[in-house]
């Protein structure tokens, strides 16, 4: 008797100081980052704009923008890189910032986070658990905050946009000129290897296809030209849209075919019955398609 | 990207076949400028006065899913 309770005293004071560690051990970290995934999920929840920016918001929501750790028809594609391969884990709790060099454009808000905030999203990769993960996205705050600035780093206390807007609800918007240049997009689309982890990582690179193979021949318009007309945040094409996407590549790739059937005498006497299929591809994107 | 050309006889039977694949893996993407133009010269049994000429144009950006881009049929007269 007296040893079970013992055993229940000790255990107590045990089970107390494990479950504080986590607080202790990663909760803080550095100074002002975030200590939990629900607190990284609110501090750029996106609906907090809907009520009186609801276009925007409805054209956003349908976009690759609003769940790029979901592939197509909801698929979490990071739980493939933490079961196999140089940034694999053996149980979540082990996982840091250090497994998702992918955040880098896929979730750029982690790295404002502890390290136990990528163990808790690495838990719910691997659960498979669909309605955290697609609230982890690339959000009004993630472009008009985080990305809106190259020189320095963007104020906390602020949005930004393409012209100011003193006595904007909530936060001030700031003009930034940065939004309505390439290189914001840039940020993101790649240009090649990201050799700065420790695992390099490499994914999309359009954006090198841009500079280098659309603005030397003459291009002239912006990413935003063609993906954001009408500041449209859709940012088409949505692959998750079939018919949409087959009619918009139809148009981004004419295509043209002639043909000619015709027989030759190759010597005398000797008939050679031929068919000849030539055949065209535009590309009247602003980099290569397919990019990689 | 995938470029498919296929040319059948008028009694279905397939005459020939052949692919072009536009990959950024090996850079052979189609460029902005830079239109890709292919030749196919496709050998026709003696005597057939007509084929039939199918080109696809197929692409791929994720894993098994195919989206249809183009889809152009031709009848091709074997005139001598
Ligand atoms: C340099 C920024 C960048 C990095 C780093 C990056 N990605 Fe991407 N990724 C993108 C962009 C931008 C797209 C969409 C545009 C495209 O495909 O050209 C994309 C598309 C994808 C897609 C297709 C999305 C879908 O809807 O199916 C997958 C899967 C993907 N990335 C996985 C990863 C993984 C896994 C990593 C880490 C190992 C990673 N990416 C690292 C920028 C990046
Ligand atoms: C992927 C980055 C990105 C995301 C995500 C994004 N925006 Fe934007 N937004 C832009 C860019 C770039 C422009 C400027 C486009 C231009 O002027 O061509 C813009 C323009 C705007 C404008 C100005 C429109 C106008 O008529 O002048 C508003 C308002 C806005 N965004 C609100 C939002 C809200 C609200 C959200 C979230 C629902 C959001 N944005 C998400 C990149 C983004
Ligand atoms: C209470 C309503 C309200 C809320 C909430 C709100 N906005 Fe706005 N926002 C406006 C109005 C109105 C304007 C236009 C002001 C003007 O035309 O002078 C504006 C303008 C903007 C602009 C500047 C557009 C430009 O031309 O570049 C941006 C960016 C923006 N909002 C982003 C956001 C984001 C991001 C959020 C959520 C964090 C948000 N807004 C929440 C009302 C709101
Ligand atoms: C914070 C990083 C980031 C920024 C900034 C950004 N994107 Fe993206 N974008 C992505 C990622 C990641 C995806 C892929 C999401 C997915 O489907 O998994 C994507 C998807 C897209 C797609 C859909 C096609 C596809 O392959 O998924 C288009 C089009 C696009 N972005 C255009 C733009 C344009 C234009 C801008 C600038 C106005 C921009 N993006 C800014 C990260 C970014
Ligand atoms: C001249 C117009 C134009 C410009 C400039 C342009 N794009 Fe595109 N982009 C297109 C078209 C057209 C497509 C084909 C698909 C579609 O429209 O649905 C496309 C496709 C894409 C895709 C899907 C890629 C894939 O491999 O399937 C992404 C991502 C993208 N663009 C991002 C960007 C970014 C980022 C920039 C700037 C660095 C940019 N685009 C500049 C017209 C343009």
């Amino acid at each position: 008797m007296l040893q079970k309770r013992l055993s229940f005293i000790l255990i107590l004071p045990t089970a107390l100081i494990l479950s504080l560690a986590p607080l202790y051990l990663f909760g803080e970290g550095k100074k002002g980052e975030i200590g939990s995934l629900k607190e990284l999920i609110d501090r750029y929840d996106s609906s907090r704009c809907k009520e009186c920016h609801g276009e925007i918001y409805a054209q956003w929501e349908k976009s690759h923008h609003a769940r790029p750790l979901m592939g197509l028809d909801g698929w979490i594609f990071m739980s493939l890189y933490l079961k196999e391969g140089v940034l694999s884990v053996k149980s979540p709790g082990q996982a840091t910032k250090a497994n998702f060099p992918c955040a880098k454009c896929h979730l750029p808000q982690l790295f404002k986070a502890t390290d136990s905030v990528a163990a808790e999203l690495a838990a719910a990769v691997l659960r498979d658990d669909k309605k955290t993960v697609s609230r982890l996205n690339i959000g009004c705050l993630v472009c008009h905050q985080e990305k809106a600035v190259v020189h320095g780093r963007p104020e906390k206390t602020a949005i930004y946009g393409t012209r100011e807007v003193k006595d904007h609800e909530g936060l001030p918007v700031k003009k930034s000129p940065l939004l309505k240049d390439p290189l914001f997009c840039g940020q993101c689309h790649g240009l090649g290897p990201n050799l700065e982890f420790e695992n390099p990582v490499q994914c999309a690179t359009l954006y090198g296809s841009y500079l280098h193979a659309y603005l030397p021949n003459g291009g002239s318009r912006t990413c935003q030209d063609c993906h954001m007309p009408g500041k449209d945040h859709t940012s088409l094409p949505n692959f998750n849209d079939r018919a949409g996407t087959s009619a918009h590549l139809r148009e981004a790739l004419p295509l043209e075919v002639e043909t000619l059937g015709y027989v030759f005498q190759f010597e005398p006497g000797k008939y050679h019955p031929l068919a000849v299929v030539k055949t065209r591809i535009t590309n009247k994107a602003g980099h290569r398609i397919p990019d990689g | 990207m995938v470029l498919d050309v296929t040319a059948t006889a008028p009694d279905g039977k397939k005459l020939f076949e052949a692919s072009k694949f536009y990959m950024p893996q090996r850079d052979t993407s189609i460029q902005p400028f830079r239109p890709k133009e292919e030749t196919f010269e496709i050998p026709i049994p003696p005597g057939t006065k007509e084929v039939n000429v199918a080109v696809r144009l197929t692409y791929q950006p994720r894993p098994g899913n195919v989206y249809s881009v183009h889809s152009i049929d031709r009848k091709v007269a074997i005139s001598p």
